[in-house]
């Protein structure tokens, strides 16, 4: 094989698995809150984007991007208590609580994007946050950057963390619990308005987390927002509701589907092929890849 | 309040309610204070100038950075006593970035605002919807900054524009890569938009015919977040210049992955650049290339051209780019027009508009339209020197080229 | 040991629990009995807290458990293998029981918990890793009663837990409590008719249209002709 084309393959690895990395968090964090508490965020792609401008603006201001992020992630949390408590416990106990969140974040989703055009807008049309390491390693001929290395190190470490915590931590197995039968759960002991807490807490900081994680890996801008919401939300029914290893298998196809066919094709083709593959995939599954 | 008003009305009826009101509360805010004249001394009503621009949406912050300009002007306008004897008002409107809108906000500056002429848009698309209500309702329409080719297209009669058409830039990329280095090998990677096909068309028109080589053409789809295997595909093909345009943060991402893969800035050309693009690729680009029609490292700046930059910074913590330029330059030039016109009637401003030769008060390049509105076109190819931090940043004019629109044939290249 | 005053229950105008009382004592099998839609579920539900009675009284232990929440009752001694047997379809059957320990703890008492289960089901040890969802109905109730019996409770509520089973599944679950009943378990066995409460009761009630019709030994109410002709053909 030639350099050039050992170069090609190694760029192609390296964004579908960083893209995949990214999305597959992303969608994660959407499955969980989905999944447990029945809730469709529809303005996830706002949250994500307001972490990743609140880091950047942290940044700008003299911090380093690690303290940035977790600077971010401190007040995601405080954050997500506060709408917790304010809007999200009013819903637990409404049977048609699907709807009525959905058009309320329908409506959060607007006032935040009116809020960031008129500020983060007003400053720049392109963000990026600082590298949180310098440097680039050689793979073979293709050069990687530190930072990207160590940004699809921190994905995947957490969706990996993620995964066994439902799996095998006693409030990991609880919030499937309620996922799957929630009077079961709460026969069984289990405070199903604390899971529900938890979930959303827990979800929501994974998805501050990947918007930092992307302004890390990539410049972004304000249209960011509605991308990510389309494709975590695509990727979550796709691999089925409440499924971090559905989110994260289906964010891999998806980051290789975009990062193939970008080269035999176009990278035109290829946003239209991963649609193309969660549709099939779809077809095959309708209720999605994988159980809870 | 009047502002308020105008802009809810142009706003309402769109599935957006919520964030219309918050958006147009904070812009009204903003916009206010720009339209009420200063100097009361002036006897006769206001002349009103309808400012169709994107105050919200995609195009945010180009909207916003011209009015920023526009408020300058207009300030100093009416301060030395406006024109006619009248104060300037420019009632500024918000399309959302959305060619439907721009319409509806049009329609009424035009049938409840009775506004003398149209100007605002920073985008090719709203640009072109204003352009189709101008054009038919027999309004002076003065595009600030839009490039698309077909906004003076033959036929054209009451637009005019100040931006050079985005086919020109291409085409004069083309010639300037020639001089630099004869039978160059050229790489083009661009996103999916109007702007960035125009200006392909132009360089592609032109390229053969100044014997450059294009080894990679590589279009990527708007909301594309990644470029790190066409970055690899553009190192292999060994470019000697590769030409980069990405909408919006795509454009940093092109710019970051290339130099990742060890293309090197001084191979790097970036038609066009804001100051905050420039910002965002950074110490590491210096040595870059791109072309502009307004910078502060510019040599020919007046000295109102400084004092411009001066004041815009301190305001603005940023220097101005051409998109703060010619939206600084637009109430000029309609005091110009106006004052040929002798009066603040529609068919007479724009026959004054025809016959107008002026210059930008900044740099003094001449303004004068052609027959279908077009400029007597002109680019600046500049060197990044060294980007210090996010405010600041050197460059240095390597090259600068003037034309006429239609030396190319600009409107059969781009439809 | 649970005492029930007067309980009632709405649903909208519907009142499904009219004013019923019922008493069980320290170690004993009680049955309750009665047609679909007598109001069982609801009685059984309300104690396990997942209803909230109109009126009435529930006590345990001589405390009122009006406003102690559905996942405190467990740790009251109360547990309920629910209609349906309230099983996690998409978890092993190893995890439906670490659910059924959830309040226990320590991973100590939850192992031995779960191994006093595979001595009364020798079974579900074999299929520990088998999802719960893919085990047939008989070793799915197995694996209920088994996971309504990991927090060592002092009152057990089973409600329909012979539903659908084979009679030699049936006759299983009842060695199983009432060798339970011997390490000092106390059942409220809830049925639509007396296949399994008939053999293992000490005492039943008859419950029809939200209310106690009759109360009595299993043998006098065999011997009692209305009861015979009413409840317990079929």
């Amino acid at each position: 094989m030639t350099d050039a084309t050992l170069l090609v393959l190694a760029s192609t690895l390296s964004t579908g698995l960083i893209l995949g990395a990214i999305f597959a968090l992303v969608a994660a964090g959407v499955t969980i809150v989905y999944g447990c508490v029945w809730l469709p965020n529809a303005s996830n792609g706002q949250f994500f984007l307001l972490a990743a401008l609140a880091a950047w603006s942290l940044a700008g201001a003299g911090w380093s991007s690690a303290a940035a992020i977790i600077g971010v992630l401190f007040m995601g949390i405080a954050l997500s208590l506060v709408i917790e408590w304010v809007l999200v416990r009013r819903l637990y106990d409404v049977p048609e609580r699907n709807v009525a969140y959905f058009v309320v974040t329908l409506g959060l989703t607007q006032i935040m994007s009116g809020i960031f055009a008129m500020s983060w807008g007003l400053w720049s049309d392109q963000f990026t946050l600082p590298p949180l390491v310098d440097g680039i390693t050689m793979i073979g001929p293709f050069p990687m950057t530190n930072n990207r290395i160590v940004v699809l190190a921190i994905a995947l470490g957490v969706l990996a963390v993620l995964f066994a915590a439902l799996r095998y931590h006693p409030y990991g197995r609880a919030l499937r619990a309620v996922f799957q039968n929630r009077e079961a759960a709460a026969l069984r002991g289990v405070n199903v308005r604390a899971i529900y807490r938890l979930s959303f807490l827990l979800g929501s900081s994974i998805i501050f987390l990947g918007g930092m994680l992307f302004a890390l890996a990539y410049s972004f801008d304000l249209t960011v927002a509605w991308t990510m919401s389309v494709t975590a939300f695509a990727i979550m029914i796709v691999g089925g509701p409440g499924s971090v290893l559905g989110a994260l298998v289906v964010g891999m196809v998806f980051g290789f589907t975009q990062a193939i066919v970008s080269i035999f094709a176009s990278p035109t083709a290829a946003t239209f092929s991963y649609l193309l593959a969660m549709l099939a995939m779809l077809l095959f599954r309708p209720s999605g890849l994988f159980n809870r | 309040m009047k502002q308020i008003i105008e802009m809810n009305r142009a706003a309402s009826g769109r599935a957006l309610p919520v964030a219309t009101l918050a958006a147009v509360c904070l812009a009204s805010g903003l916009a206010s204070g720009l339209a009420s004249p200063v100097a009361r001394a002036q006897a006769g009503a206001p002349i009103k100038i309808g400012f169709n621009t994107e105050l919200t949406g995609p195009w945010t912050f180009f909207g916003n950075s011209c009015v920023a300009g526009l408020k300058m002007a207009s300030e100093e306008i009416n301060k030395a006593g406006g024109v006619l004897g009248r104060p300037l008002e420019f009632v500024v409107v918000d399309n959302q970035t959305s060619p439907t809108q721009a319409v509806a906000a049009s329609r009424n500056l035009d049938v409840n605002d009775k506004v003398v002429a149209l100007s605002g848009p920073t985008n090719s698309d709203t640009a072109l919807a204003i352009y189709g209500y101008a054009e038919q309702q027999k309004l002076p329409y003065l595009v600030p900054v839009a490039a698309f080719p077909q906004l003076t297209k033959p036929g054209t009669r009451y637009t005019f524009r100040i931006e050079p058409n985005a086919a020109g830039w291409g085409y004069s990329l083309a010639r300037f890569l020639e001089e630099r280095k004869p039978g160059a090998r050229v790489a083009m990677m661009y996103s999916d938009a109007a702007l960035m096909r125009a200006v392909v068309a132009g360089f592609k028109y032109q390229a053969p015919r100044s014997k450059l080589n294009i080894v990679a053409d590589i279009l990527f789809p708007q909301g594309s977040s990644d470029a790190t295997v066409q970055a690899a595909q553009v190192r292999a093909a060994n470019p000697d210049y590769v030409i980069l345009m990405g909408a919006g943060a795509f454009d940093n991402v092109l710019n970051n992955q290339l130099i990742d893969l060890g293309v090197k800035p001084e191979q790097m050309i970036h038609p066009f650049a804001m100051t905050t693009m420039i910002f965002g690729w950074g110490q590491r680009s210096a040595g870059a290339i791109y072309g502009t029609f307004f910078d502060h490292g510019l040599d020919g700046l007046t000295r109102e051209g400084k004092d411009f930059i001066t004041r815009f910074d301190a305001a603005n913590s940023r220097p101005p780019s051409y998109v703060e330029n010619y939206c600084y330059n637009t109430p000029y030039i309609f005091k110009e027009a106006l004052a040929l016109a002798g009066s603040a009637d529609r068919e007479k401003l724009r026959e004054a508009f025809t016959r107008l030769k002026t210059r930008e008060v900044t740099s003094g390049i001449p303004i004068a339209f052609d027959k279908n509105g077009a400029r007597k076109e002109y680019i600046y190819f500049m060197q990044i020197v060294s980007v210090d931090g996010k405010r600041t940043y050197k460059s240095r004019q390597i090259h600068y080229a003037e034309w006429d629109a239609d030396d190319i044939p600009v409107y059969e290249l781009v439809k | 040991m649970l005492e029930i005053d007067r309980l009632s229950i709405r649903y909208g105008p519907f009142l499904a629990l009219d004013e019923v009382s019922l008493s069980v004592n320290a170690g004993e099998i009680v049955g309750l009995i009665g047609p679909n839609g007598a109001g069982k579920s609801s009685l059984a539900r309300a104690i396990a807290g997942l209803e909230r009675p109109a009126s009435g009284q529930i006590r345990f232990f001589g405390k009122v458990l009006g406003d102690v929440p559905v996942h405190e009752r467990i740790g009251t001694g109360i547990s309920l293998v629910p209609e349906g047997r309230g099983l996690f379809a998409q978890m092993s059957v190893e995890e439906n029981l670490l659910m059924g320990g959830y309040t226990l703890g320590s991973r100590g008492a939850t192992l031995a918990a779960m191994d006093r289960g595979f001595q009364l089901f020798p079974l579900l040890r074999e299929r520990r890793r088998q999802m719960a969802g893919t085990l047939s109905g008989g070793q799915q109730q197995m694996l209920a009663v088994a996971v309504g019996l990991m927090t060592d409770p002092k009152l057990c509520i089973f409600d329909e837990p012979s539903l659908g089973l084979a009679p030699i599944i049936i006759e299983q679950i009842g060695e199983a409590l009432l060798a339970m009943r011997k390490t000092g378990l106390t059942v409220l066995l809830i049925e639509q008719n007396s296949k399994l409460t008939g053999a293992v009761a000490d005492r039943i009630y008859i419950m029809a249209a939200g209310s106690i019709r009759f109360h009595d030994t299993p043998a006098a109410l065999m011997a009692n002709p209305e009861v015979l002709e009413t409840f317990l053909s079929a």
